[in-house]
């Protein structure tokens, strides 16, 4: 089932240049896909018209088969939950637990249920501990895994992280990867599209769509793109370590594939003479 | 702009801290107004003063509050308290009793009763300052914006939007923090730049004070936007029925609590009301005999 249905979509801040010009798109259900771009490509607007924040000048958005429009907007960012940037500005609640339960208050769920469910998902993210905890006192980190928690606790089937990791020190970082493991092991059902800088980060995911000027000029596997040296010379992007290691491994003329892990060429490198 | 120490909430757990906020708002509210009701007996009002000025202390050890944010409060009231000397002591009031002369300054009669009078003013400035001191230091912010919410919830009979308040209200105290850390950012940044915060004259000063407020409010609306996208993506939609996760509650010690209040409030206006239309109540000269000096 197609989760994200995109239909020559245009958009533009300005009356005479298009940031967004004519994209199509379809994202499966359950697919982990990248998007990269240098700035001002349009991922950001990409994912701003996806749940409604800014309304489309052409084409057609369909999100689980359903139509985004004025009317059932409501519905359609019920099933779209997005994490932005900066942890800070979009940490509502006075507290951890006061912020998970703004999601739910805003869908009207019982008291008796939110209770249950701001410590459930507190816990999936990490932050059971800091329950009564206020902002000033988190890391990085730590608030954009509670932003996570805010977005999973309505339910979504589909998550954009729209350069979720891009503020973080390191270590907040790998957190988040390590959580968005977690969540895909938990509900393989749930999508993922994350807007990033981090090739690191994009290498993970099943799909990468390359953006540029507003125009999708490609998307395929993480492992082809990168591989594809004209395009990565045309674009200017940089390659994640484990694709180049590869790359000087068959230079050096070892046999390695895609499926090879990087423990895998350790073993191969120390056994070299 | 780093002395922020006044009245910040202190987290303990005491008696004072468990009251329900309404409650406590309520009690801290009739507090204030029995001090500023005004007994014409002076005795009278001295033994009233100095009981609701004991209780004040009380409370104030009960929540656990360091007296030396008190004085600290205080130490900025001097330029005040000097004010109202000056006023009291040069100001010429009919009501003085003209025999009550301390001394003469250059042929004009300093009045005891002004002293008196400077000195009641002072004091109950003090005890007004106790009271916010107890009531935000022993209430989490967020709490008493549920609280105000829940006093102008009669005020949707008239459409008054209060829970569009209360969350204003809300985020605003959620981003104080935050942008108090970026006012330091700003500053050193624009220190660094040459800008000098600290010394020359007024206009030098407004000027380089321009070069912080002006970033900081670019960033502040910057913020405003991505927060409104932030609330809208979660669903948030101020006109549609949204349920809650903090309850207020009111216990047992809310009751005691509101029960001292009505009491300290309503004997205060009983003996205001006596005093003024029956008879003088001069508690001095009915415990020890004495006739008082003026």
């Amino acid at each position: 089932m197609k989760s994200v249905e995109i239909k020559n979509l245009v958009y533009s801040y300005t009356d005479n240049s298009p940031v967004l010009k004519g994209i199509s798109l379809d994202i499966e259900e359950g697919e982990y896909v990248s998007i990269v771009g240098h700035n001002g490509c349009g991922k950001s607007t990409l994912c701003k018209l996806m749940i409604g924040l800014l309304i489309k000048d052409s084409g057609e958005i369909l999100i689980n088969g359903l139509t985004l429009d004025k009317d059932n907007l409501q519905q359609i960012r019920k099933k779209v939950a997005i994490v932005f940037q900066n942890p800070d500005n979009q940490f509502i609640g006075a507290t951890v637990e006061d912020d998970i339960a703004f999601s739910l208050e805003n869908d009207n769920v019982a008291r008796s249920d939110m209770e249950i469910l701001v410590k459930e998902y507190a816990a999936k993210v990490g932050m059971e501990n800091f329950l009564t905890k206020e902002p000033s006192f988190l890391s990085g980190g730590q608030k954009q895994r509670v932003a996570i928690a805010d977005a999973l606790v309505r339910k979504p089937d589909i998550l954009i992280l729209d350069e979720a990791t891009s503020m973080l020190d390191p270590n907040g970082k790998k957190d988040i990867l390590n959580l968005i493991k977690k969540m895909r092991e938990e509900n393989p059902k749930l999508t993922i599209i994350s807007i990033t800088h981090d090739i690191e980060e994009a290498y993970l995911s099943d799909r990468i769509i390359l953006l540029h000027e507003g125009e999708i000029v490609l998307s395929c596997l993480p492992s082809e793109l990168f591989n594809n040296r004209e395009v990565i010379s045309k674009y200017n992007l940089s390659v994640p370590f484990e694709v180049l290691l590869k790359q000087k491994c068959l230079e050096l003329g070892l046999k390695v594939t895609e499926k090879t892990t990087i423990e895998e060429i350790g073993e191969m490198l120390w056994q070299l003479k | 702009m780093n002395n922020l120490t006044f009245g910040r909430y202190s987290p303990f757990n005491t008696f004072v801290h468990r009251l329900d906020p309404r409650n406590k708002l309520f009690i801290m509210t009739l507090l204030l107004v029995s001090i500023f009701l005004r007994v014409d007996t002076w005795s009278t009002a001295l033994i009233f003063t100095g009981f609701l000025f004991l209780f004040l202390v009380i409370t104030m050890i009960i929540s656990k509050i360091n007296f030396i944010n008190l004085f600290k409060s205080l130490g900025a009231m001097w330029v005040m308290i000097v004010f109202l000397l000056i006023i009291y002591i040069f100001i010429p009031n009919p009501n003085y009793d003209p025999s009550h002369i301390a001394f003469y300054i250059g042929g004009y009669g300093v009045n005891y009763d002004a002293f008196y009078q400077s000195g009641y003013i002072i004091f109950r400035l003090i005890m007004m300052i106790m009271i916010t001191m107890i009531l935000t230091s022993t209430t989490k912010p967020m709490d008493l914006t549920y609280a105000i919410e829940w006093y102008l919830t009669p005020l949707k009979l008239v459409k008054f939007p209060s829970h569009i308040v209360a969350m204003t209200l809300s985020i605003a105290l959620r981003f104080i923090p935050t942008l108090l850390d970026e006012t330091h950012r700003i500053m050193k940044a624009q220190a660094s730049r040459g800008v000098d915060f600290n010394h020359g004259g007024l206009i030098k000063r407004l000027s380089a004070i321009v070069s912080l407020i002006i970033p900081l409010f670019v960033s502040a609306i910057g913020r405003s936007e991505e927060l409104s996208n932030a609330m809208e993506a979660r669903g948030y939609d101020p006109y549609g029925k949204r349920s809650r996760y903090r309850v207020l509650r009111f216990g047992w010690n809310d009751l005691v609590g509101l029960l001292i209040g009505l009491v300290i409030f309503g004997g205060l206006l009983a003996a205001i009301i006596i005093d003024k239309n029956f008879i003088k109540i001069d508690l001095i000269y009915w415990i020890f005999g004495v006739k008082p000096l003026f």
